[in-house]
């Protein structure tokens, strides 16, 4: 039974590839967004020379690879969100969604395989960042340590619990419409993504500690310098870990609520 | 086997003018019972629960009061073991599939998903069933109405379910598909249990063995065509076709349309000698007599109605 889920997550994977193969422009071009992006991020930081910001002196204090470093982990997080958020909505839209549920795959085992695909999709945009980075403009960023990893897969895990409360919301109300990326906007101002959160005014850093995301952040920041004591990455892997299985819960919660509701209204369909 | 007791479902939703909420009954207190191996149709107009109830007893829709079995599981408490015993068509069915993945790439996805993990020999005997060889490998956006509804209908049998629940299996597609689909369940699924919905009553009459109308949510209906027609519509039709229609008006139940006489009448032998007396006394000439029996259409006109 639960071997067949799992083998079941490795086949919703194996579909989105395949489907995401036949947009070979779209595909292609989310690929091209990333290397502008970071064109575009190197040329802003080149702004400010070989100059070290005090700011960033925590950080290593090269704001090329502060701001990449941002980018990076930011662009992952919202993978992964953007995965699983919208993929219950496009199930509903194409008309898929009765067909699945048809077939007695859980809803938790349906999520899982977004947020993986989300992961490998955020993972091959890593890659190709860090690569051109390297390449192109010979930019470090840091060696990545096992907590690195740790950070990011606890990372995924917030996602996905973030992804299954929108996921559940969406099926309630069909349509979230901008709620994601309102929270993705606000979010990046207190995460530390372009800039490190001491630079904002006094009384909104304390805001930061209540943002989920910052801790994947800074935690993956510090991940990267070595010189971070591994009691400091012990405190952002026990949060993270705490605010995972809290999110995943209160998803779980919100999708079955969502699915439930939605099996008393025949709005399974429905979008 | 199909055990359905007092199904009911109500929606609830908002008046336009009143911006009221209100109820809305789908389906009212519905009992029914579909034998082992039984076509059994569901025919009603739209709106008239047929969909609600199918998705109901496909585990897709909660239901309000009343029990369902099917084949011998509670469509609630055991909603796993209903769906691995049933295959669904839906109505929207070109939307149960994914365009952009070929009609195998499909298949093999929706087996993998009912736990068929070894399902190459199955897949590949239903595009053969289907006769969809040739288009095995194109996405199945680039398939005609009918490929995508052969392809649809191949999915619901995947894991050869006992039970098929077919919503308006043959809506949209050209006939020769409807033909070949037709043959396909009278001949190759004789053996399993059919809910057939639809509101075409002549693929109905063709293909069920046992049909209810189905219309508010309400079960106005039920039995085999020939049964209802005897019970529902007690008395004959003769229709002459005449000239001289006034001749006829004197006659019980008449009905006159142009040169077109519609009699109804319970007996009728001794209609047919009033006509003829009538023929003779008045030397009219008839260019066409007969009786005609119901058709299924008029007694859902008349379910209907009632």
């Amino acid at each position: 039974m639960m071997m067949d889920e799992i083998r079941k997550i490795g086949v919703f994977i194996k579909r989105d590839f395949r489907i995401l193969f036949t947009y070979r422009l779209a595909f292609s071009t989310a690929f091209l967004g990333i290397i502008f992006n970071l064109f575009y991020l190197v040329l802003f930081g080149s702004m400010f020379g070989s100059r070290e910001l005090s700011a960033l002196t925590p950080y290593g204090g090269d704001f090329i690879a502060y701001i990449l470093v941002g980018s990076i982990g930011w662009g992952f997080l919202w993978s992964i969100m953007g995965m699983t958020s919208s993929s219950l909505r496009s199930e509903m839209m194409m008309g898929t969604m009765e067909s699945i549920l048809l077939t007695s795959t859980r809803i938790s085992t349906i999520m899982i395989a977004y947020t993986i695909f989300g992961c490998v999709f955020g993972l091959l945009s890593i890659g190709i960042l860090i690569s051109v980075g390297l390449l192109c403009f010979g930019v470090s960023f840091g060696t990545a340590t096992v907590y690195t990893f740790i950070i990011m897969f606890l990372s995924a895990l917030l996602m996905m619990g973030f992804g299954m409360i929108f996921g559940g919301l969406t099926i309630w109300v069909k349509n979230i419409g901008q709620v994601a990326p309102l929270i993705q906007n606000i979010a990046m101002f207190f995460c530390g993504v372009y800039f490190p959160i001491t630079v904002l005014p006094e009384y909104l850093q304390p805001i930061a500690e209540y943002v989920p995301f910052y801790y994947s952040i800074e935690g993956l920041r510090k991940s990267l310098i070595p010189t971070t004591p591994e009691s400091e990455m012990m405190k952002y892997i026990i949060i993270l870990l705490v605010l995972s299985v809290a999110f995943i819960l209160i998803g779980l919660y919100t999708l079955y609520k969502g699915l439930n509701k939605a099996k008393k209204e025949g709005s399974l369909a429905f979008y | 086997m199909i055990v359905i007791n007092n199904l009911t479902k109500t929606f609830t939703r908002k008046n336009k003018k009143s911006k009221r909420k209100e109820r809305i009954v789908a389906v009212d207190h519905i009992n029914l019972k579909i034998n082992k191996g039984e076509i059994f149709g569901l025919i009603g107009p739209n709106g008239a629960g047929k969909t609600t109830t199918i998705k109901m007893l496909s585990t897709l829709i909660l239901p309000d009061e009343g029990a369902v079995s099917v084949n011998g599981y509670d469509v609630v408490k055991d909603a796993e073991k209903v769906r691995n015993n049933i295959g669904v068509l839906a109505g929207e069915f070109t939307r149960a599939l994914y365009w952009r993945l070929s009609g195998k790439q499909n298949l093999k996805f929706f087996a993998n998903l009912r736990n068929m993990w070894d399902a190459d020999k199955r897949v590949d005997e239903l595009i053969q069933l289907f006769g969809l060889k040739k288009q095995e490998n194109e996405l199945i956006m680039k398939y005609s109405t009918g490929m995508k509804h052969k392809l649809a209908l191949a999915v619901a049998l995947l894991n050869d379910p006992p039970i098929l629940f077919l919503d308006e299996p043959l809506t949209g597609i050209d006939p020769v598909t409807s033909f070949q689909l037709k043959n396909l369940i009278k001949n190759k699924f004789r053996d399993k249990t059919i809910i057939w919905a639809s509101h075409n009553l002549y693929e109905i009459e063709e293909m069920c063995d046992r049909i209810a109308l189905i219309n508010n949510g309400k079960i106005v209906l039920e039995g085999t065509p020939d049964n209802l027609k005897k019970r529902f519509w007690d008395y004959e039709k003769i229709v002459i076709v005449t000239d001289n229609t006034n001749a006829f008006t004197n006659i019980n139940d008449v009905e006159i349309k142009n040169n077109v006489v519609e009699i109804k009448t319970k007996d009728v032998t001794n209609t047919l000698l009033e006509i003829t007396n009538i023929v003779q006394k008045k030397n009219i000439k008839v260019e066409e007599i007969k009786t005609l029996r119901p058709t299924l259409e008029e007694i859902f006109m008349a379910g209907v109605k009632k």
